[in-house]
């Protein structure tokens, strides 16, 4: 895969931000998505970070949503953190058109690895709303963008997320703005993103997980994880933690896994695990070398890496222990 | 009995994880974390090439 990247701002190596920004194009000839490309280099300025421009891959209309799209990513972030001292929690997802489409997916589908999105005059096509309870979502859109009906999604999405907003305290974080006197193109009115999405960073242990599979199955999300051999698409997961108790609020899933770190919970005292009201597991669960192996080896970024795990098969659950 | 009998299992249970995996402390998994993630962060800089 082709790729430019800029850098802006004096930020030192550690605690640079990276916005990864997705050009427009899709079902069409590569000259013209080559074009998108080459316009979409200079298109938005962050004031600091890296500002990082791929091509996308291939040539269709879901160039930017694809199953290769989700390795990609973590290995762009995991070289823009070595070669460019980025900060893991620092790091934003952005599109145009067919990178509008391409960030309404991949926000809730990796929204674990987001500190904030920005999705311009895209369609959200079957992308799942409920995984952005922890990621602010800036959705920007021409009032008069009618084609396959790219307007009226986004005002569908922005009642979603001002009720799901609302049902949710504190999440659901977003920015939406319909400009009416706009078509597709908006004239970068859109680029406020830019100042809006910085104020934001990821917090990768969040007390309160909601989690929606895509079309594409994810393993792990923040500090869940599950087997992509036992989930289907739309299968859900809510789960959270306070004090040392842990809780499956709600789960399609019969088995999953729960990832612990010492900035979640006290791991010197005994942690409980709730599925809905019934007491599962009461136990110290300790850390394990092999624990670390195993997210290290998932390219998962320092904060998401769990030293301490509990496994639940349906009603039941143990300490994971591994040689 | 039956008390008896869950504390020998649970004794047992902790004896096997003793003896499959040490449990580190707080700081030595941070350390391991670190080190984990050097290493890795190695050995993906030689597979992507330097540059």
């Amino acid at each position: 895969m082709k790729f430019v990247y800029s850098r802006f701002g004096s930020k030192k190596k550690g605690d640079r931000a990276l916005y990864i920004a997705m050009h427009g194009g899709g079902e069409t000839l590569p000259i013209i998505n080559d074009q998108q490309w080459n316009n979409h280099k200079n298109l938005y300025q962050p004031e600091e970070g890296i500002y990082f421009v791929p091509r996308s891959p291939t040539n269709s209309w879901n160039m930017w949503h694809q199953g290769y799209m989700d390795p990609f990513i973590e290995q762009i972030i995991e070289m823009a953190i070595i070669k460019e001292g980025v900060n893991p929690n620092k790091v934003y997802i952005m599109g145009f058109s067919a990178g509008g489409d391409g960030t309404y997916q991949l926000a809730p589908r990796v929204a674990d690895l987001w500190a904030a999105a920005a999705m311009s005059a895209g369609h959200p096509g079957d992308a799942q709303i409920d995984s952005l309870y922890n990621l602010p979502f800036g959705l920007y859109m021409g009032g008069q963008d009618s084609p396959y009906d790219r307007n009226k999604f986004a005002m569908q999405w922005e009642k979603e997320l001002d009720t799901l907003a609302q049902q949710n305290h504190g999440a659901y974080i977003h920015q939406v703005r319909i400009f009416p006197q706009y078509g597709h193109w908006m004239k970068l009115e859109d680029a406020m993103s830019m100042k809006w999405m910085p104020t934001f960073k990821r917090n990768p242990i969040p007390k309160k997980v909601v989690w929606v599979q895509d079309d594409v199955l994810r393993e792990r999300f923040c500090w869940l994880q599950v087997d992509s051999s036992e989930v289907r698409q739309g299968d859900k997961i809510v789960a959270s933690y306070k004090g040392n108790v842990i809780t499956i609020e709600e789960s399609d899933v019969a088995n999953l896994s729960i990832g612990l770190n010492d900035e979640m919970l006290n791991l010197n005292k005994p942690v409980r695990l709730m599925r809905g009201k019934k007491l599962i597991f009461e136990g110290i669960v300790p850390h394990l070398p092999a624990n670390i192996q195993e997210d290290v080896d998932a390219m998962r970024d320092m904060y998401l890496v769990f030293p301490a795990k509990l496994r639940v098969q349906g009603d039941s659950a143990s300490v994971v222990v591994k040689e | 009995m039956n008390i008896l009998k869950y504390s020998l299992l649970a004794l047992s249970s902790l004896c096997a994880l003793a003896a499959e995996a040490p449990s580190l402390t707080n700081e030595q998994a941070n350390q391991a974390i670190a080190q984990s993630i050097a290493e890795r962060e190695k050995q993906s800089i030689k597979s992507y090439g330097k540059d």
